[in-house]
């Protein structure tokens, strides 16, 4: 079944501006967050992941193309409706912006109180927070009288406070030494994994790369390189074991995953038809799927197994059909991305070639 | 939420004490300004109406011209009174006359300006003790009793009568031939106004001595109206007995129309009025001021605040409550130091500067409205705080 996104934006644009100096810096971004994710968003100074973060914070009315956060449409709302659906969701700045008249405590229970959250329970949350991140005898610090790193421990604390499905957080550890970023990190996805949410981070911090679900890689407004980590790895091991694929590096196995789009199918979805054009090739990455020739089942495919290369090879039409049993996930490569993956590895090409003529 | 916005309110107040003072001295310095134009104005209004308030009358007949006390009565025929002594209600009816003098410092003979108001000795025309006990020595030749409370140099008629007792004067005519010596024979305490520095009051034999005016021509007529009557009826019937040759006044209406006369048509009535506002612009202006430096001061904490959900009304609370504790904390110095600022100028001039709790009670409005007008204009600033500017 397949799980409703905390996130999901189609051909999402944003202008600054009006007029003749109306400037778009979003480009029909299209993206769906998943809970249980911590997404990382990189990219270059003004490539746009700020302006993207603002919007999934419903900091901003979104002006053109479809932005859902959290199940409310933001498109053509604004005022008093965006502020109502910020309460759900949690912030970290990254110059923290703690209230500097109140204490450590005091900062994170702030934030209860647009939850209705009872002085007693919210201070319990916060209390906790803070001890985990290792603040247990600053509690009653005023942000004055904490360093850098500890301030931005607070902001983390502050947004999590409230258990929100959805975090958005820029830099956040930019303030931290090493251990403490992953600590931050480590809490953050643990957040994720426990409230079924999800976690955005705008970053340039290389120490915590690696714990990313999702890395998003932005340039000029647009999202270039949109890769799910764990995924990633599995694909780059499924393509390994393929022949075609075996001789390729991890870079550029890695680079191949990437291009491989995730395609959903639900039960007897034909994903391949006996007699088409071959344009694209597949690896079964969720359910099973079976082969039938001329109606008749000839083979059931399993989680890893590659399909639909032949007629890519060949340029012959499909020879069989593939239909999904249960729903599934497969990724999908074009023709030309599939074409220039085996210009990589050109000696295995033409043994392959060989063997398929030959039949 | 407003508990919250209150609180958050008084810890950012508390938090930056060096700016907290500051603002609280401007905000003091404006309510101050505010407490020193009332007190002045009403200084000028109380002291306009100190004798017509001393005056044994319900009723106030005065001349067809006449237009404020302060502006010296015209005179009118004594037998105007006589008529209007026939109205139903009517107890009887004291002249008063009145006219502007001078009598010569007793320090270096430099003249000295007075009111002098004379009465027949035996109709007293005040409802003070200080002056119905002594007009009878008042009703001997050539002697008169003295405001004890007035300006200038009549401090050293004062002080040589408190120490030798009756004291002589000279009263200054035009005319050298003219120039008569009276003597002080006591003292009465109504206190000066802006226009007189001095008041001096005697029988009306001597007020002909002083001044050569007939006792024919009266500058007004002191009505007191019979028990049981009404003074407002009074005044009709007086008014229509005499029709266009006399004005008629109760009592509280002459009063008003001193203030009004001070209010409307005197530059320094018009002063005060202006001053006042002018002083509760500036008040409004210094709290706006004090309540902007604050507001700049946490702009990137409400864009926060903002950012987490808390909504207009939040800030609304949150900005009313620190202009507010502002000037009711601003309030009590400054009426302490009002007060302070009312006894040296009371002392310096003489003038009825009392610090009154219709006064405190209207001016602390006064400080609240500009509370929330400072707290209106903020409002328009905080919008300026923008959580999207928050993201580098």
């Amino acid at each position: 079944m397949s799980v409703a996104p905390l996130i999901s934006a189609r051909k999402l644009s944003h202008f600054f501006g009006e007029g003749e100096t109306r400037t778009q810096v979003l480009f029909d971004n299209s993206l769906d967050i998943l809970p249980g994710q911590l997404v990382i968003m990189t990219g270059p100074s003004g490539s746009g992941k700020t302006t993207l973060l603002t919007l999934f914070g419903a900091l901003r009315s979104a002006q053109s193309g479809r932005l859902a956060v959290l199940g409310h449409d933001l498109a053509g709302i604004a005022g008093a409706a965006l502020t109502e659906i910020r309460r759900n969701i949690g912030f970290i700045f990254q110059m923290h912006n703690l209230l500097e008249s109140l204490t450590a405590l005091e900062n994170v229970v702030m934030a209860t109180h647009l939850i209705g959250l009872s002085q007693t329970e919210a201070e319990a949350r916060g209390k906790q927070l803070l001890e985990r991140l290792g603040l247990g005898h600053r509690l009653h610090h005023k942000p004055c009288e904490l360093s850098g790193g500890q301030r931005q421990r607070v902001a983390v604390a502050r947004a999590m406070v409230n258990r929100p499905r959805l975090i958005l957080a820029d830099e956040p550890t930019a303030a931290l030494d090493k251990a403490s970023s992953l600590e931050v990190v480590a809490l953050l996805h643990e957040h994720a994994e426990q409230q079924q949410g999800a976690v955005v981070m705008v970053t340039h911090d290389n120490r915590i790369i690696d714990r990313a679900d999702r890395i998003m890689a932005m340039v000029d407004g647009r999202i270039i390189s949109d890769v799910t980590v764990g995924e990633m790895v599995a694909i780059c091991e499924f393509l390994r074991g393929i022949p075609a694929f075996a001789h390729l590096s991890t870079g550029e196995l890695t680079s191949v995953a990437e291009k491989m789009r995730p395609r959903r199918f639900l039960d007897g979805e034909a994903l391949i038809t006996q007699g088409e054009v071959g344009e694209e090739f597949f690896l079964l990455f969720q359910g099973r799927a079976e082969v039938l020739v001329n109606g008749s089942q000839v083979a059931s495919l399993e989680l890893g197994s590659p399909f639909g290369e032949r007629a890519l090879l060949t340029g012959e039409a499909r020879n069989a059909t593939v239909l999904g049993r249960g729903e599934g996930l497969v990724y999908v490569l074009g023709k030309s991305d599939f074409e220039a993956a085996l210009e990589m590895s050109p000696s295995f090409k033409e043994q392959l070639r060989n063997i398929y003529f030959a039949r | 939420m407003f508990a919250v916005a209150t609180q958050l309110a008084f810890r950012q107040l508390t938090h930056r004490g060096a700016k907290l003072a500051g603002a609280l001295l401007g905000v003091c310095v404006a309510i101050v300004l505010i407490f020193t134009q009332v007190g002045f104005q009403n200084a000028l209004y109380d002291s306009a109406v100190g004798i017509p308030n001393a005056l044994n009358a319900d009723v106030f007949i005065a001349g067809p011209t006449f237009h404020s006390w302060a502006d010296s009565p015209p005179w009118m025929p004594r037998g105007t009174l006589y008529e209007a002594e026939g109205v139903p209600g009517v107890a009887g009816i004291t002249p008063l006359y009145t006219s502007a003098m001078a009598v010569a410092s007793p320090a270096d003979g430099h003249s000295l300006s007075a009111y002098l108001m004379a009465f027949p000795s035996g109709q007293p025309a005040f409802l003070r003790d200080d002056i119905n006990r002594q007009i009878g020595d008042a009703a001997m030749a050539d002697r008169v009793l003295m405001d004890g409370e007035s300006r200038d140099d009549f401090e050293l008629i004062r002080d040589a009568f408190l120490k030798n007792g009756p004291t002589e004067v000279v009263v200054l005519n035009p005319s050298e031939s003219l120039q008569k010596v009276v003597e002080v024979s006591g003292l009465f305490g109504i206190g000066p106004s802006f226009s007189i520095d001095g008041s001096i009051i005697t029988s009306d034999l001597n007020f002909y001595r002083m001044t050569q005016i007939p006792l024919d021509r009266v500058g007004l007529g002191l009505v007191r109206v019979r028990p049981g009557s009404d003074a407002k009826a009074v005044r009709t019937a007086i008014q229509q007995k005499l029709g266009p040759r006399a004005h008629v006044f109760t009592k509280p209406e002459f009063a008003a129309n001193e203030v009004r006369y001070y209010a409307e048509e005197t530059p320094i009535g018009y002063i005060f009025r202006m001053g006042l506002v002018v002083g509760v612009l500036v008040g409004t202006v210094f709290i706006s001021q004090a309540l902007h430096g604050i507001v700049n001061d946490n702009l990137k904490e409400y864009a926060t605040l903002r950012a987490m959900g808390y909504d207009q009304s939040f800030f609304l609370v949150l900005v009313t409550a620190i202009s507010l504790t502002l000037a009711v904390c601003a309030y009590l110095p400054s009426t302490l130091m009002a007060w302070g600022i009312y006894r040296l100028a009371a002392g310096a001039t003489k003038l009825p500067l009392q610090m009154k709790l219709g006064d405190m009670s209207m001016i602390f409005s006064v400080v609240v409205a500009m509370g929330l007008a400072a707290s209106l204009l903020a409002i328009r600033k905080l919008k300026a705080a923008d959580p999207v500017d928050l993201f580098a």
